[in-house]
């Protein structure tokens, strides 16, 4: 027995000696940069630019001894060299190291663990990022759990960098805990097809918008002489009206939204006037059937048979998401246009909202170390490059493939400046909510049921889902 | 005198008739289970196969073909681009070789240890054991994500009856962003699955004749012995399975790479980030924030998941042509 | 006189020493420490790496958990079992979900076990091209574990190629285009709801089978030739072959592969109570219950799993 022992313990040691080298190879690892662009110094450039800096020169400088400050994503973002933009971000990133004593470290986390990576190492005391980027849809859950700095003492949110659309889709009861610079990419989009608008010598809706005209009662009147059966079999095959979502699109265009967060308590604004005005206008334009309504025209529709629809040119206006426009160019004989929703009656300050939806901004998780000092490094991070403030068409060129005419390039430049971005705030961060309201939605359509029914039908099992959520 | 030739003919021809008749009965039989076999075994290969193969017409097809309403499984104009466009963002190279590294070096531990496991549980009668082995199919019911929390806080404080904390003064060294959480995890048989690995061997072992090693032990050989010579030999298909199941998944595990690794790459990593990626370098090249249509965005994903699939297929073929093939042909078992 | 017996008795004990001490070395003994040490890593890692997180879930399990205000990590507020409480008797759905997924798993199970079964038996025969179809039963172990699993389950693929949807359903077999076919055939619908689930259940139990089918097809290829020369030489016919030889071999595993399919099947990410222990813990933040759902949940299925192993071991045929 003692010479199989002798041999076992022979092997246990050599698989722990085997063990060591590789854990070795492993621990290593760790301390080698893996592919950290920045490694190329040799790049760097001294910021020749004259930096618009009205803060005195005090306080401009800090030493963080060499601190590693972690920025996370579902990417890498990382600044990569090889094309202007990049490379300006690079030589941004060494001069900044350089100067305040730092490192920047890149995280990259997969997008369906981003929540759970989140709130596990803030209870474990040791957040995995300084700086984390979260959705539209988490940060309200986040918030609610206490997981999430508030940032409204640590960066003035009123300078012209900041996205405002941003801080309002991340100011929940009244403070502000995301913040992201640059324009945010479009989502809620309203197309007309401009072959059946002069077909049926309809204003155009261009003019409309830009004298402030465009209102549901506008979009109303267009939609009812449009809608009409154009081979004269009986049957309509010509609607006004299509979409998905639509009656979410109306409520955010009447200045109202789904549901609210109030002290901190869900409140669900189906019984609001403004609410309720909404689906009863989207109940009325599908009982006279102005909309189209896919139930009553196959078996199992898909669900995206509104779109099919508006693709083979018998919609007017259609309302979906700004990705549709890249079938709709490949596809569509007819020519298309890009519409904001219309202003309805309690839109009491006369704007349009549009709806925005996955979209990511920066926050800073509880529990991080010396928060002034990130807020000063990334306030530094986030100075626009002077490029950018000398040209500031650069951003059309990315939407210019999903357009057919300049028309709708000017409605996105007025929709970013005027900050049109809406989010469906709470009612979008709970998905027992969303789910539960598919067959509302359904039924608005059918219009069988009267609107104040099927509030009542769904009211009690949303509050509670949005209740849960928000619940301590 | 005639008839009965004539008779004994007519009955030899009966009997080769009837000879032949069975002949032909069984062959029949044989040929007809063949083309059975093969109409059922292509079924469930079609069954299987067509994610897989919808992946592969996507992986080929040009953006203009994705949104093109009319094609539909096969490309207009195949291209390698989005191939090309996908090994660059996921930094496949790299993270291959990462992702490679973390498996090899897990499974062949998780391998060694969950041998020696199951072997310890089959073979020897010792008290405890049954108690023991709930706690290893509890292992395997409670899911890691469950213990996601504690887990975390376990290995960022990781310390061993307060040694670590009384010699470093903090809380315990933090393990996190290192390859040794899964080394000690694989060593002592808590990795990922390895409840049924340590389950798999010991109904191996537990199959096996007593007669075998209590012929080794007449011969003089030790218990280590025994093991080492007799039964391991015996047990190679079982462990080729349990080393590929250790690899596939330890290759597409993306729960604990996501809890233990923070800065090395690798391809589950890259993967669930390929599109968000490619989203980024259109970033750095035209300063703005694109969003990638949802069809793109999902044709990047699939043309990546390919990348990561291929080559545990391709291991695969590799260990059953290698391993169990030849020792079926050798014959060693038994 | 009495005294010399004694004495001769007194004599005896000198030799008893020695006999003890020879049983302690005994075999059995011997053995038992030689399981000890086979088996001490596992030990190891069990104390380490599952007891103490469990332990920690468990007392998670009792309390509400909150995160504290100035950033230190976690504070925990004593609730008794008041989570459980609630878990069972407050929450709308666990206790029904719970019961579903059960049930589901009682119907789906065996029919995994016979079908890898066969598929394993298929697999085992000489044919061309078996080797390219193994690859191929391979590919489901792939394509259903990790990252390629949360992948492909979000993804919109379906809709890019124009295949049909049904309200969200994935997934080519999902027969939105077998309703329509055979509803044109007029057949009852009830029959049709039937083949339809039908359809939807094959390609279910065919993707979470790739597990078994390897487990049963290792321990096909373990069963020694000889075995079958002997009993070929005997006159015994193939179905006898496989009722006397290959099925008994096999069974130690039909119990692994059965433990294993309940475990994957109760556990998996899409299961409902999965996804419930999940979302209360991450999207409401309310660890507390989380783990003690996830507790009751486990404790269920051990429970299940100790009575299916009762109940089978006793027809598995081991060697001993």
């Amino acid at each position: 027995m003692s010479r199989g022992l002798i041999k076992l313990l022979a092997l246990c040691l050599a698989a722990i000696m085997f063990v060591a080298v590789f854990a070795g190879c492993g621990a290593k690892q760790k301390d080698v940069p893996a592919d950290n662009p920045s490694e190329d110094k040799p790049a760097h450039q001294p910021e020749s630019e004259p930096e618009p800096d009205p803060e005195p020169e005090l306080e401009d400088v800090r030493d963080l001894g060499g601190r590693v400050i972690k920025v996370a994503a579902w990417w890498d973002m990382a600044p990569q060299g090889g094309s202007p933009s990049g490379d300006r971000m690079v030589a941004r990133r060494a001069e900044m190291e350089q100067k305040y004593n730092f490192t920047f470290e890149y995280v990259n986390v997969p997008w369906d663990q981003v929540i759970e990576t989140y709130s596990s190492s803030v209870l474990s005391g040791d957040p995995f990022a300084d700086i984390a980027t979260l959705e539209d849809n988490w940060i309200i859950g986040l918030v609610n759990g206490g997981f999430v700095t508030e940032l409204d003492s640590l960066f003035d949110f009123n300078e012209e960098k900041w996205d405002q659309v941003t801080k309002s889709v991340a100011t929940i009861d009244g403070k502000t805990y995301g913040m992201a610079t640059g324009k945010w990419w479009p989502r809620g989009m309203f197309y007309f097809n401009k072959n059946i608008f002069e077909r049926e010598g309809l204003e155009n809706p261009y003019e409309l918008v830009k004298s402030g005209r465009w209102t549901w009662e506008k979009m109303e009147e267009l939609a009812r002489k449009a809608t009409k059966d154009t081979n004269n079999d009986g049957v309509i095959d010509q609607w006004g009206l299509a979409g998905i979502d639509m009656d979410i699109a109306l409520v955010a265009s009447n200045g109202a939204e789904m549901a609210s967060v109030i002290d901190g308590k869900a409140k669900l604004n189906f019984r609001e006037p403004a609410v309720k005005e909404a689906f009863e206008f989207y109940q009325k334009l599908c009982k006279e059937k102005i909309i189209f309504n896919k139930f009553d025209y196959s078996e199992e529709p898909p669900w995206d048979i509104a779109k099919n629809m508006f693709m083979e040119g018998k919609v007017a206006m259609y309302w979906y998401q700004y990705w549709n426009a890249d079938e709709f160019r490949d596809n569509m004989s007819d020519d298309y246009g890009l519409l904001m929703p219309p202003i309805g009656p309690s839109n009491t300050e006369k704007k349009y909202y549009t709806l925005i939806s996955g979209h990511n901004f920066q926050t800073i998780p509880k529990g991080v170390k010396n928060i002034e000092d990130i807020a000063f490094i990334w306030n530094k991070w986030t100075e626009p490059y002077p490029e950018d403030l000398e040209d500031p068409d650069t951003w059309k060129d990315a939407h210019l493939d999903k357009m057919r005419d300049n028309e709708s390039l000017d409605m996105l430049e007025y929709m970013y400046d005027n900050n049109c971005g809406k989010s469906v705030g709470l009612f979008g961060s709970v998905q027992a909510a969303v789910q539960a309201w598919w067959g509302g939605q359904d039924d608005l359509l059918k219009g069988e049921k009267t609107v104040a029914q099927i509030i009542d039908e769904k009211y009690d099992a949303i509050q509670a889902a949005l209740d849960d959520f928000l619940a301590k | 005198m005639k008839t009965i030739a004539v008779f004994r003919k007519k009955a030899k021809v009966r009997k080769e008739v009837k000879k032949h008749r069975r002949f032909t009965l069984s062959t029949l039989a044989k040929y007809g289970w063949s083309i059975v076999r093969g109409v059922i075994i292509l079924g469930i290969c079609f069954l299987i196969l067509y994610p897989t193969l919808v992946k592969l017409t996507v992986a080929f097809m040009p953006e203009k073909d994705i949104f093109d309403v009319t094609v539909r499984y096969i490309p207009k104009s195949p291209t390698f681009e989005n191939f090309k466009a996908v090994w660059k963002a996921m930094g496949y190279t790299k993270a291959f070789w990462n992702t490679f590294k973390l498996s090899a070096l897990t499974s062949i531990m998780q391998l060694i240890s969950c041998t020696l496991i199951g072997y310890g549980f089959a073979r020897f009668k010792f008290r405890g054991r049954g108690f023991l082995f709930t706690l290893v199919i509890l292992s395997m019911i409670v899911p890691p994500q469950t213990l996601m929390v504690p887990l975390f806080m376990h290995f960022r404080y990781f310390d061993i009856f307060g040694i670590f904390s009384a010699i470093t003064g903090g809380r315990g060294l933090n393990l996190l962003d290192s390859y040794w959480p899964f080394v000690l995890m694989s060593l002592t048989g808590m990795g990922l699955k390895n409840g049924l690995y340590i389950y798999i061997l010991r109904q191996f072992f537990r199959g096996m004749p007593k007669e075998l090693e209590e012929a080794a032990y007449v011969d003089g050989a030790g218990m280590l012995r025994t093991f080492w010579q007799i039964m391991l030999p015996s047990a190679v298909p079982a462990m080729v399975t349990v080393f590929l199941f250790s690899f596939v998944w330890q290759w597409t595990d993306s729960f604990y790479s996501t809890l233990f690794l923070q800065k090395t790459k690798v391809l589950s990593g890259a993967l669930s980030s390929v599109s968000f990626n490619i989203t980024q370098q259109i970033y750095f090249e035209t300063g703005v924030n694109v969003a990638l249509p949802p069809a793109i965005s999902s044709m990047y994903t699939n043309t990546a998941s390919l990348l990561v699939i291929a080559p545990l297929l391709i291991l695969y073929l590799f260990a059953q042509r290698r391993f169990v093939e030849s020792v079926e042909r050798s014959g060693i078992v038994g | 006189m009495t005294e010399k017996p004694l004495q001769q008795a007194e004599s005896v004990p000198a030799t008893k020493p020695l006999i003890r001490k020879k049983r302690r070395l005994s075999l059995t003994k011997k053995r038992a420490m030689m399981g000890y040490l086979f088996v001490l890593p596992f030990i190891i890692g069990l104390i380490t790496f599952f007891l103490v997180p469990l332990i920690q879930s468990f007392i998670f399990s009792l309390n509400n958990l909150q995160v504290s205000a100035d950033g230190s990590g976690y504070q925990l507020i004593p609730v008794g079992f008041g989570n459980y409480n609630r878990a069972w008797n407050v929450h709308a759905t666990y206790k029904r979900d719970l019961v579903e997924a059960l049930l589901y798993m009682v119907t789906n199970v065996p029919l995994i076990i016979i079908f890898s079964f066969f598929a394993a038996n298929l697999l085992n025969q000489k044919f061309r091209g078996r080797s390219l179809a193994r690859a191929i039963f391979f590919l489901p172990v792939i394509v259903t574990s990790g990252i390629i699993l949360v992948v492909d389950s979000g993804d919109l693929l379906q809709s890019a190629m124009g295949l049909t949807q049904s309200d969200g359903q994935e997934g080519a077999f999902r027969a939105a285009e077998l309703t329509r076919l055979l509803l044109q055939s007029r057949l009852s619908p009830v029959f049709i709801d039937y083949i339809v689930s039908a359809v939807d259940r094959i390609y279910d139990i065919v993707s979470a089978s790739g597990v078994q089918i390897l487990i049963f097809l290792a321990g096909l290829q373990s069963i020694s030739p000889s075995l079958f020369e002997a009993s070929n030489i005997e006159g015994a016919t193939g179905w006898e072959n496989f009722w006397k030889i290959t099925f008994p071999m096999v069974s130690p595993l039909i119990l692994v592969n059965t433990v294993y399919s309940i475990i994957d099947t109760l556990t998996n990410s899409s299961n409902t109570v999965m996804q419930l222990i999940r979302d209360i813990a991450f999207a409401n933040n309310d660890y507390g219950m989380s783990s003690a759902m996830a507790w009751i949940y486990f404790v269920s299925i051990l429970a299940v799993i100790g009575i299916v192993i009762w109940l089978i071991s006793r027809s598995v045929f081991y060697q001993e």
